[in-house]
């Protein structure tokens, strides 16, 4: 059984983000303008065909041999239509 | 034969009430609350008073006061049962030197109205070391009395990533709407934090650190420190991912490896992510899966969801109120477009049990998809789910990007 002293510790620290702001149900003068269809399209393009990532994994130590996976072996997954 | 997994309900949601503002990056998000849904996606929300039968758009862009250079994207909803609140998170696009997440807050069954409250978390007025830095990659979780919000942070100058963060805000504090103290913590080593779903006294937090490992974080409730165990898992591969369909258009340009599902339940930590293929065992990319006991840290098991002949991929996961794991998954490649999945995990037979709730007509034309999907529990009929997805209907452009929203649970259950 692991335990609390045998996990290694992160240290957490505090913060704030004010007091709420209350939003009415009107449109409030400065509200952002409703994107056009071409602002979106344009969105779109932008997109990155990949993402922002972060470090690349590496393979690393450890790892668990496929004899120790339990069960062995995984049947393939069907889905209904 | 009869499927095993029932629809409640099954909708889709016209270019009215998404306003025609959809991406073939959809990221749909989804709180239930009885008869009111809020859903969101890119770049739209939507709300249902009548249980899906009807919608309304809700603007992102002009709902809610503008920040920075304006309304960009990764919206999360999640209700909270007990609390009665709809959180609603919406990230900016970076302006100057930062960007902004925003937490808005609206209490009861009051989407009939627009009324929200919210606050504005920025990295660098978290914590001034982290200037020039945005967060990007936004997904909430709960517990008896928090809401966890995971991101990940990157520098505006050159989208180098520096560090990802969980955000601990007490319900208490949402729910009157007032002043939000909040604790934190950072990994400069672990990408892409994920919050489990489901937890009670103590979150568990969970990142890879490496093919063959995982972090598994722990935060109890009543602790202010968190602490982490590894835990060896069966090796797997990331890469680059290729799922083509029948018009050639591989949908899985954009995916990788980061974990998109993790679930607390009956004792085990659930933990799911895209791994790409790794033939023969797994000749298409599919959704890695491993069960932790929450005590020993030990590998319970590991039941991959896979088929040889197309991949499953962006899952995520929600236990029901009884424990069992309800899931969303898109599959696709091989003579299959893009389509949406939801099932859960009959343990008793050892399988995933899966129906698709709508297939594609199409692949994306630009190959871009993703970049995640969310399942939660229903409220107030906690044996059952609730999940978002989306398909192409018609042709391959962001236009032709079809919603949908899934209340679904085990037949007899």
């Amino acid at each position: 059984m692991a335990t609390e002293d045998d996990a290694r510790k992160v240290p957490v620290k505090k913060g704030s983000a004010g007091t709420a702001r209350r939003v009415e149900p009107t449109r409030r003068p400065g509200a952002e303008e409703k994107p056009s269809k071409n602002d979106l399209d344009a969105r779109q393009e932008r997109l990155r065909p990949t993402r922002r990532r972060g470090p690349v994994l590496e393979e690393g130590a450890g790892g668990l041999s496929r004899a120790d996976r339990r069960p062995a072996e995984v049947p393939e997954t069907e889905c209904d239509e | 034969m009869a499927s095993s997994v029932v629809f409640h309900r099954n909708v889709a949601l016209s270019d009215s009430a998404t306003g025609g503002q959809t991406s073939t990056v959809g990221e749909p998000s989804v709180a239930t609350n009885a008869d009111q849904v809020f859903l969101t996606g890119n770049w739209y929300a939507s709300k249902s008073l009548d249980n899906g039968g009807s919608w309304q758009f809700v603007d992102p862009y002009t709902t809610l006061p503008p920040a920075d250079d304006g309304f960009c994207c990764d919206q999360t909803a999640i209700y909270v049962p007990g609390r009665e609140l709809t959180v609603w998170l919406l990230q900016y696009v970076t302006k100057g030197d930062t960007n902004t997440l925003r937490i808005a807050v609206k209490g009861g069954p009051t989407l009939g109205d627009n009324v929200w409250h919210f606050w504005d978390l920025r990295p660098v007025t978290t914590n001034s070391a982290w200037a020039g830095e945005w967060f990007d990659y936004n997904h909430a979780a709960l517990s008896d009395n928090f809401l966890y919000v995971g991101s990940n942070v990157f520098t505006v100058a050159d989208d180098r990533w520096t560090r990802s963060v969980v955000f601990r805000l007490p319900l208490e504090a949402l729910a009157g709407g007032g002043d939000l103290t909040y604790e934190y913590f950072e990994s400069t080593e672990n990408f892409s934090l994920r919050c489990s779903q489901g937890a009670h006294d103590r979150m568990f937090i969970v990142s890879h650190n490496s093919l063959s490992q995982l972090r598994v974080f722990s935060w109890p409730e009543s602790a202010a420190g968190v602490t982490f165990d590894d835990v060896d898992v069966s090796a797997w591969l990331e890469g680059s991912y290729s799922a083509p369909g029948p018009d050639g258009r591989n949908w899985l340009g954009r995916c990788d490896s980061r974990i998109t599902g993790v679930w607390i339940a009956q004792g085990r930590i659930g933990v799911m992510w895209s791994a790409n293929a790794r033939p023969p065992d797994r000749p298409r990319p599919f959704v890695r899966i491993v069960r932790i006991d929450e005590g020993t840290k030990q590998v319970v098991d590991e039941p991959d969801i896979w088929n040889s002949a197309f991949a499953y991929a962006y899952p995520d996961a929600y236990p029901n109120e009884g424990g069992e794991v309800g899931i969303t998954v898109f599959r696709g490649g091989g003579t299959r477009h893009p389509g949406h999945v939801v099932g859960f995990r009959d343990d008793g037979a050892n399988l995933w049990r899966l129906r698709v709730t709508r297939n594609g007509s199409d692949g994306p034309t630009d190959g871009k998809w993703g970049d995640y999907l969310t399942c939660r529990r229903h409220s107030p009929q906690a044996a059952t789910w609730v999940a978002v997805g989306y398909t192409l209907q018609g042709g391959g452009a962001r236009t032709d990007v079809e919603p949908r929203y899934v209340h679904f649970g085990r037949a007899g259950g």
